[in-house]
């Protein structure tokens, strides 16, 4: 549909205001073009960024290049893929071939990967262009997103406050509209989290649903590869595109990648929901409670039976995490020793020295991880520590697999507070793990979870955790559209 | 607990970290009230339960030892390290 006032009018496009489908059939109608499309994150970086802080690297050139490639896909009437000419950004922890990745740290300054991670070899398959890389807690470690060499991105909704994390840049570049959706990495929460604190949807799979292959890994029992978009639906395109075996991650399985959007309906009758009272208990923000429970009432107005079920080990949970999430670290982290990569010190006289002087570079919060995991993995100290711990980790998986015998999800609260303000818990590290006791025990389990927004408090954006089981992800997203749509 | 400062400092070089003074007296501090907190672990009753190491219950995954594809040619490597190259080989310093 050719306009002479097109030029003009895509000036003006706001990708805040567009969902990846209306995207796709604007660029297959020709109403207009991938480079455009790729300019117009590109403009909202540029008004933006000075604000939100939630790029450490733009790749202008080479998403440019990309779109051009899928432009001329288009011009030559041939078929795309509903992702093709979607601008994107990535969490740093990704690799992406040719492009800074520092994964948030000092100590991988000016790296550039040989190699794309599986996850971005897919998106580029898909013909999707990727705008940057964002900002987050380093390697993963925290959830503020303020641990890290490099800025702290700001929320949207108020930008004396944190964007949450570790993916903090990456939910902060779907909520101001710089990127259709981003790639985040959720370990203990650190997709959904962020997702709740910037009002946007993220999507964390099951443990095994999608790659893990070049992506730094932080605690390889608990890694997930998963995403943000401002849609439900635009959140299942990505992850059916991204889920899947793969020979270069053992741990994916072998099984189907469905096609979830076709499992969309309006209702939710014969779905049973359960709303765990251990998640509704002291700490949680009264303004968060609220849009929770309307939210949770909402799922039984369109049809879903709510089920009270109880979780009893879901106490433990944050402390099994934090003896297992570091010592996996520990060994993880073994292999920033400056030897092959990242800056290193020149004029060594002797080994030890590089390893010392390397590794100062880490942030305070990734060394106090790594010193609690080489604490409880030493001799005397294994069995207290992190053999308990994995313990308990098994009595967290019966409670929800006990759960998911009753009903086919579970409903609660993301975040028991909305975003807090930047350096508010900072100096105290404990008060910041306990933050995350709603989306820890999913984790230690490997299911999948996502954050839809369900409301406001105090002009901050409150999220809906929908839990489901292990490969139940057409079922959360599922629930996730009802409230989406309601 | 209260962990020693020569507790932090044996820890530290176990994980090959260099902490100044005042790094070893906050870690002293913060790790020892998150080592504290762990003790609510001994409140689960863990008689005769096996330790769960990771959710996918995945055993041996094993795959044909054939090169299907390169993930970057030595060129691509090459062009990427920061590193000093003599002879297109990689120069880092002696571990052995």
């Amino acid at each position: 549909m050719a306009c002479p006032y097109n030029k003009i009018i895509n000036f003006f496009m706001d990708l805040k205001e567009f969902t990846i489908r209306r995207l796709h059939e604007g660029l297959q109608n020709k109403e207009f073009s991938a480079v455009e499309v790729a300019q117009a994150a590109f403009k909202k970086i540029d008004e933006t960024e000075e604000n939100l802080q939630a790029y450490i690297t733009l790749a202008k050139e080479t998403a440019l290049k990309e779109a051009g490639e899928v432009d001329e896909k288009i011009k030559n009437n041939e078929q795309i893929s509903i992702l093709a000419g979607i601008p994107y950004s990535s969490k740093d922890l990704y690799m992406t071939k040719g492009v800074q990745s520092t994964c948030g740290s000092k100590i991988l300054e000016g790296y550039v990967p040989p190699f794309d991670s599986t996850v971005i070899r897919k998106l580029k398959e898909n013909g999707s262009v990727l705008v940057g890389k964002n900002t987050g807690d380093e390697f993963g470690h925290g959830a503020s997103s303020e641990n890290t060499g490099f800025a702290v991105p700001r929320n949207p909704y108020d930008h004396e406050r944190v964007c949450g994390g570790s993916s903090g840049g990456s939910a902060c570049a779907v909520a101001s509209g710089s990127a259709m959706f981003s790639l985040g990495t959720d370990t203990g929460g650190s997709i959904r989290q962020p997702a709740s604190m910037c009002g946007v949807v993220g999507v964390k799979p099951t443990y095994g649903r999608v790659s893990r292959f070049g992506v730094a890994a932080m605690a390889s029992s608990l890694d997930t590869m998963g995403c943000f978009a401002k849609t439900i639906e635009d959140a299942a395109c990505v992850l059916k595109a991204i889920a899947g075996k793969d020979e270069y991650d053992l741990t994916t399985f072998d099984r189907e990648v469905p096609d979830y959007i076709s499992f969309f309906k309006d209702d939710l009758k014969g779905v049973k929901v359960g709303v765990p009272k251990e998640y509704f208990g002291e700490g949680i923000e009264e303004g968060v409670k609220l849009a929770v429970e309307a939210a949770i009432k909402k799922l039984g107005d369109v049809g879903a039976e709510l089920v009270d079920i109880s979780l009893p080990h879901t106490k433990y949970g944050v402390a099994a995490y934090y003896i297992i999430c570091p010592c996996e670290v520990s060994a993880n982290m073994a292999k920033y020793d400056g030897l092959r990569y990242g800056p290193t010190l020149k004029d060594a006289k002797e080994l030890e020295e590089i390893y010392l002087e390397n590794r100062t570079k880490f942030h305070a919060e990734v060394k106090r991880r790594i010193m609690v995991g080489t604490y409880a993995l030493s001799s005397g100290y294994y069995d207290a520590y992190y053999l308990k711990a994995q313990k308990v980790r098994t009595l967290v998986k019966r409670d929800f697999d006990e759960a998911f015998e009753k009903v086919d999800v579970i409903a609660c609260p993301t975040s028991p507070t909305v975003a807090f303000k930047i350096g508010e818990k900072s100096n105290d590290p404990l008060a910041m793990y306990l933050g995350d006791v709603f989306t820890i025990p999913a984790s230690l389990a490997g299911l999948c979870g996502l954050n839809v927004p369900c409301g406001f408090s105090e002009n901050l954006p409150v999220g809906l955790q929908i839990i489901g089981p292990q490969f139940g992800e057409e079922k959360i997203l599922q629930a996730g559209k009802v409230i989406e749509n309601s | 607990m209260k962990l020693t400062p020569q507790q932090v400092l044996h820890v530290a070089k176990l994980a090959k970290l260099k902490l100044s003074e005042e790094e070893v007296r906050l870690f002293a501090d913060q790790l020892s009230r998150v080592l504290d907190y762990m003790k609510i672990l001994n409140e689960a009753d863990t008689e005769d339960v096996k330790p769960m190491f990771q959710s996918t219950g995945l055993q041996n995954e094993m795959r044909e030892d054939l090169v299907k594809r390169d993930l970057a040619s030595a060129d691509e490597v090459i062009e990427c390290t920061n590193r000093d190259v003599e002879n297109r080989q990689i120069v880092v310093p002696r571990v052995i």
